[in-house]
């Protein structure tokens, strides 16, 4: 019998820890908090409410600390992503993935030291573009946008 | 996870190795194919197919350092995170060599 036979055998090249999990749900879930509590800052500021109420000071107050918390977390969950989930290889794909993350890392802190719809509007906006990027990496560019709110 | 092994004997001294992941990337991509030699001993620079010392699994990574107890294997992807190597793992024992990549 022949010693130059060829047998095929998978050899796994893998990255990550033992996890692997990763979902740009998390942010959007997130960024969706922030988009919702700056509406509803803009809203009451805008309603007949005595803004000198204890009721009032309260309500903007707990408006304006989970806006600040989801903010954050929104941006801890993109930098998972960005500099755990995507790779070197992956720029070959999306060059302008650094610049992505870092303007989506941006409108956060935006989100977070002002009551901005427009800005909340862009870092869903942005959430959504990582979105796409994500599941195209992953193959699967069939996940949809879907948003809970 | 996916069963691993050798489709045929192992008596056999050229293997082909389909590439899963991209820890060897650039060097190597996923869903790349490469030849492999069993039987050389190997030296640093080379890329081996070995056991995985914890899991059953083969894996492709690039001898680092030899050491008495082992080699050290790394994966050639920049990223510090992009390889499950000896850095998680540890030592690889010359015994758990399959083959060493032919170049």
């Amino acid at each position: 019998m022949s010693n130059e036979k060829q047998v095929i055998i998978d050899a796994h090249a893998h990255c990550d820890g033992p996890c692997g999990v990763y979902d740009p749900a998390s942010a959007r879930i997130a960024g969706e908090a922030v988009q919702s509590m700056t509406k509803k800052m803009l809203e009451l500021a805008a309603s007949d409410a005595d803004c000198n109420s204890a009721a009032y000071i309260n309500t903007m107050s707990r408006y304006a600390a989970i806006k600040e918390e989801e903010a954050q977390k929104c941006k801890n969950e993109l930098l998972v992503l960005w500099t755990d989930f995507f790779k070197p290889q992956h720029l070959e794909s999306i060059p302008d993935l650094h610049n992505t993350f870092w303007q989506a890392a941006k409108l956060c802190s935006a989100c977070k030291v002002e009551v901005s719809s427009d800005h909340a509007q862009e870092l869903m906006d942005a959430i959504e573009n990582i979105h796409n990027m994500f599941w195209n990496v992953k193959g699967r560019s069939e996940i949809s946008w879907i948003r809970a709110s | 996870m996916k069963s691993l092994g050798f489709v045929r004997v192992e008596t056999l001294n050229r293997i082909q190795v389909r590439i899963h992941g991209d820890s060897m990337w650039p060097t190597l991509k996923d869903g790349d194919c490469v030849e492999a030699i069993k039987g050389p001993i190997p030296v640093v620079g080379d890329i081996v197919i070995a056991h995985h010392p914890m899991k059953k699994m083969t894996v492709i990574k690039r001898v680092k350092r030899i050491q008495s107890d082992g080699l050290f294997l790394e994966g050639d992807n920049p990223d510090p995170i992009g390889s499950e190597d000896s850095h998680n793992f540890g030592l690889v024992p010359t015994s758990s060599i399959i083959a060493i990549i032919d170049d």
